[in-house]
């Protein structure tokens, strides 16, 4: 056997579908999709997806514009996460954390060093990007460098199913052959996927075979002695958090598209919403040991008024695991790689897409995947453990409980994000790791919006004149704002944007 | 009790490392709220091979504020575009390690997929056709890089060749015009504070106290103040790199000047030629366990260009780097933090990054455990990148004409080499990391150049349409051709930059695309 020529994907996700465009696109590989009928008769409840920045430059690698995804899935712009908690000390949060930086790097120092140097304590003036959510205003980025309006960057928001249909239709757009069964059945030998059998029990074969399925079917009948025994709720000892179930609700209603997605800690869990066009969505974490889901869902509902209209409302239990080292033999793994992770940053559709993306990077070039295995599964890891530092994080700044215990301690933190978090309060330098997926203006910005500003100002600015500093601090908040008056909302922009691209 | 800001900075030893610490630092620093004091001797002489660089430098001389003109004709600096490696891969067979590009992305995939697939063909020119920097070097052409990142000539960067003894000196004057303190003399006697371990003050032979909240130790090879005072260890990498020997000796310049670095391979080691406006540095890296000192000086006066001016000076070594580059209050810059051979020119860069780790984040008097672990691990991976870099020049060779290449040849190599060079191997894929040398260029310009091409390019272009392969490889092709031809000559560029203080031939100043972060 040479070069995988063939991959079959395995699956009716979303997941599935936007591996099996990229291999047919990126590789023009022949790509089969096994979709089993229990997944397909499955009514998926809408939830909103949302992307960070690099997803953009993603798409674009299959051949698909911003508009060309973005309109056809009514999605929207994002310029960041509204963060909603209490900080460590008691007091409230309600903050903008942008994807990208507060302020601008003076003299080799970023903005929080200056805020720190100045006492700010509220820095969403000095950032494009949160004053254009709280405001509701977008335009595209500045390729000028040298302009403010080049400060920013931003995601996007879709509804899921919105954009699952539009995949599967790309797909088959692409060649992207079809096959459904009415379950799957697959013949494994010594950890390697041998066959799949069709509907007519007809064995189909492939090189490199993709589960994308919702239960991870295909790795289970690998046999490996692995599907289980890799997940491991605590990846580097990441203390696993509380959740164990999420209500998902979604209504129609007559709302303002947000140019963020909200996620808020509150008294019985933690609440990840967004709102698209005549839709919100809202995904609720919480411990079904502890709260009753019935209670739950009422809590949901009873907030409702009466222009809000119930679309949808399932309640799904979960295991905290993640799956580690997910390629094994010539199977790999793409959803379902964190379970009970909720989205702060990312969801797993993007974790998908990044996976298929960076299995792309290092597609095997012949029958021996030893090497591609062992990087796809290094890179893998390593990004995962970034994930849940981050979503750690995120968590205990805003108060969220990090573990079965109620009280946050910095102790329950796992070992790389205590150090993040302790440089960064000696210092204002964010420790760096390979693979971390998680933009470092993000972890800053929640950082300084949680309260952690470092302890001092920084050595360099000890011979900083202070009223320089605030001269120059002061220009970039009269920036924002100067740009900010002159900006379209978000809706106008929208509708622009949309009447341009039609004609 | 109040954490204070640290008001007394220590430098034990000159040289680059303590003249490039101390620069800096008055740059940065107030001097007058945080005293800064350079001891070093006369009698103790600098090491000072290491003569050339990296692009990184460009950077730190512009942060401090340095004139470029100056700094040249102060140092007889010349222009770097990168190495060229001779009878390292095979006899007779030379390559260059050139600081720039190679082509474009094709496809959204590396340039040097699309080469591997038309070399293959047997349609494409060597890979170093495709790069500017190493075809500029090649015909001994210079120009500055091009600001206009469309343009071919802003795919390169450049270095310099640097009389690593004038530089100091020269940094000597500018941290002393900032309020650096220098004192002459020999440390006779380290003080610890008895509860925490930390430096208090070092005592001089003639017998002048200096107390400091912070110490930097430039002491070179023995460590006086990390190692001999402090114990933190050292990890020794000889068994990965086993030269530990060198002699050194200017020689006569040589016309014409060339835009590059020379590094020679020998039956147990490897020579470097450093072309100066004044001189010619030279040197001879060995394996004691494989050649004698007299052997090994014989063979480096024999292959010197030009006369030499001095006799040779003999270095000893080991590889490898302290376990703690910052413990306590003491923190190793330069040799005494570790040594990696000066194949690839990393001793100043090394150097460089240290102060800027140090900079960023400069500790309270308390230093903080965390600021040194930070650095710790930042350095950790500095110097561990830079290792399997140099190991790869040794280790992927078609050479076994000696004990010496037949060892370097078979031995076990550290697993994360192993693995990039796999990855390599199999599917031309340079593994990634986020902190530190190098970047993927130079990996392909080594590996490549040593000899080992990947056995297949990326899949992804395999169905690319040939006429479209082929009319972007000789589009490629043309534009370095045509970059090379309209660039002067090294020595008239320059000649013509030191003779004048014009600022006409509008140069960018120092971008961090393609080399150095800081």
């Amino acid at each position: 056997m040479g070069a995988p020529k063939h991959v079959i994907v395995l699956g009716n996700t979303p997941s599935a579908w936007i591996s099996a465009v990229f291999l047919r696109r990126r590789l023009q590989i022949e790509v089969t999709i096994v979709t089993p009928e229990v997944e397909v008769q499955k009514t998926q409840a809408p939830i909103c997806e949302t992307f960070t920045p690099d997803l953009l430059e993603l798409h674009k690698l299959c051949g698909l514009f911003e508009h060309q995804w973005l309109i056809p899935c009514k999605g929207s712009f994002q310029t960041g996460i509204r963060a909603i908690g209490k900080r460590i000390c008691g007091a409230n949060i309600d903050a903008i954390l942008p994807f990208s930086g507060a302020g601008a790097n003076l003299d080799g120092l970023d903005f929080h060093h200056y805020a720190k140097q100045l006492n700010i304590t509220d820095f969403e003036p000095y950032s494009l990007a949160s004053e254009m959510a709280r405001q509701n205003k977008f335009v595209h980025p500045s390729t000028d460098l040298n302009s403010i309006l080049s400060s920013f960057n931003y995601g996007i928001a879709t509804d899921a199913n919105e954009y699952g249909s539009l995949m599967t239709e790309y797909a088959q757009y692409l060649g992207v052959k079809v096959v459904k069964v009415d379950e799957v059945k697959a013949h494994c030998e010594s950890g390697q996927v041998k066959h799949i059998l069709d509907a007519n029990k007809r064995p189909m074969s492939a090189n490199l075979y993709i589960d994308a399925s919702e239960d991870s079917a295909l790795r289970s009948m690998q046999n490996l002695n692995t599907s289980h025994d890799d997940i491991k709720a605590d990846p580097e000892g990441i203390d696993a958090p509380s959740y164990t179930s999420r209500v998902v609700a979604t209504f129609h209603k007559k709302c303002i598209t947000t140019l963020y997605k909200t996620v808020a800690n509150l008294p019985k869990g933690l609440l990840v919403s967004s709102s698209l066009n005549d839709r919100s969505y809202y995904q609720f974490y919480y411990d079904n040991k502890v709260y009753n889901t019935k209670q739950i869902e009422h809590d949901l509902l009873s907030n409702l008024t009466d222009n809000e209209l119930l679309i949808s409302l399932t309640n799904e239990d979960f295991k905290n695991e993640a799956l580690l080292s997910p390629w094994q033999g010539n199977c790999i793994a793409i959803t379902k790689n964190l379970s009970g992770y909720a989205p702060v940053v990312m969801g797993n559709l993007e974790i998908a897409i990044r996976a298929v993306n960076r299995l792309i990077d290092i597609f095997p070039v012949s029958d021996n995947m030893d090497s591609n295995a062992k990087e796809y599964n290094r890179l893998h890891d390593e990004i995962f453990a970034r994930l849940l530092e981050y979503q750690q994080a995120f968590r205990f700044l805003v108060r969220a409980p990090i573990s079965k215990s109620t009280q946050n301690t910095p102790s329950q933190l796992n070992q790389k994000t205590q150090y993040k978090l302790e440089l960064f309060k000696q210092s204002g330098m964010l420790a760096t790791f390979d693979n971390d997926p998680v933009p470092p203006a993000l972890w800053i910005n929640t950082l300084m919006a949680s309260g952690n500003l470092p302890e001092n100002s920084h050595a360099l600015l000890s011979h900083k004149d202070i009223n320089i500093s605030a001269k120059q601090i002061k220009k970039i908040k009269d920036l924002v704002n100067l740009h900010l008056r002159k900006m379209p909302s978000s809706s106008q922009y929208w509708q622009h944007l949309v009447s341009s691209y039609t004609q | 009790m109040i954490n204070k800001a640290v008001q007394q900075v220590v430098i034990v030893g000159g040289g680059s490392a303590g003249w490039m610490t101390a620069a800096a630092l008055s740059k940065f620093f107030d001097t007058q709220k945080c005293a800064i004091t350079l001891i070093e001797s006369q009698d103790i002489g600098t090491v000072g091979v290491g003569e050339a660089t990296l692009p990184h430098l460009r950077f730190f001389n512009q942060k401090l504020g340095i004139d470029e003109r100056e700094f040249m004709r102060a140092t007889e600096s010349t222009y770097k575009l990168g190495i060229e490696f001779v009878n390292w891969g095979k006899l007779n067979r030379r390559y260059m390690h050139a600081f720039g590009e190679y082509g474009e992305p094709f496809q959204n995939q590396a340039f040097h997929q699309l080469w591997l697939k038309a070399w293959q063909q047997g349609k494409a020119e060597p890979l170093s056709e495709y790069s500017l920097a190493a075809m500029a070097a090649q015909h001994n052409k210079f120009q500055f890089p091009d600001a206009d990142p469309s343009a071919i000539c802003s795919k390169f960067s450049y270095a310099y060749h640097v009389d690593a003894a004038l530089y100091a000196q020269y940094l000597c004057k500018f941290a002393q015009q900032r309020g650096v303190k220098r004192v002459e003399g020999k440390v006779l006697d380290v003080s610890q504070k008895q509860d925490s371990g930390f430096i208090s003050k070092v005592t001089l032979e003639n017998g002048q106290h200096i107390s400091g909240d912070l110490f930097i130790d430039c002491s070179g090879f023995r460590g006086l103040l990390i190692e001999q005072t402090l114990k933190t260890g050292y990890t020794d990498w000889s068994h990965w790199l086993p030269c530990n020997s060198a002699q050194a000796v200017p020689c006569e310049r040589i016309e014409p000047l060339l835009p590059y670095s020379r590094s020679t391979a020998h039956t147990a080691g490897w020579q470097w030629r450093i072309p100066l406006q004044h001189r010619t540095g030279n040197g001879h890296v060995y394996s004691s366990e494989f050649m004698s000192d007299t052997e090994a000086g014989d063979i480096l006066l024999q292959s010197l260009d030009a006369k030499p001016l001095k006799d040779p000076i003999q270095l000893r070594f080991t590889t490898g780097k302290r376990n703690k580059f910052w413990h306590k209050n003491c923190v190793a810059i330069g040799l005494s933090g570790g040594f990696l051979e000066p194949l690839e020119s990393t001793s100043i860069f090394l150097i460089q990054e240290a102060i800027m780790h140090l900079v960023q984040l400069f500790p309270k008097q308390d230093c903080n455990s965390v600021l040194a672990d930070e650095f710790n691990r930042l350095m950790d991976s500095e110097f561990e990148h830079i290792r399997d870099f140099l190991v790869a020049h040794y280790h992927v060779t078609q050479r076994d004409d000696s004990p010496f290449w037949h060892y370097v040849r078979n031995m076990n190599i550290p697993d994360s080499l192993q693995h990039k060079l796999s990855m390599y191997h199999q599917q031309g894929h340079i593994i990634k990391y986020a902190n530190g040398e190098f970047l993927d260029p130079s990996w392909l310009a080594v590996l490549s150049g040593q000899g080992m091409l990947p056995e297949h390019y990326h899949r992804s272009l395999q169905r690319a349409s040939q006429s479209a392969t082929d009319t972007f490889l000789k589009h490629q092709h043309k534009r370095v051709q045509d970059g090379v031809k309209s660039m002067r000559t090294n020595n008239e560029t320059l000649e013509t930059y030191l003779s004048t203080n014009s600022q006409l031939d509008n140069r960018s100043s120092a971008s961090a695309s393609l080399y150095g972060k800081h």
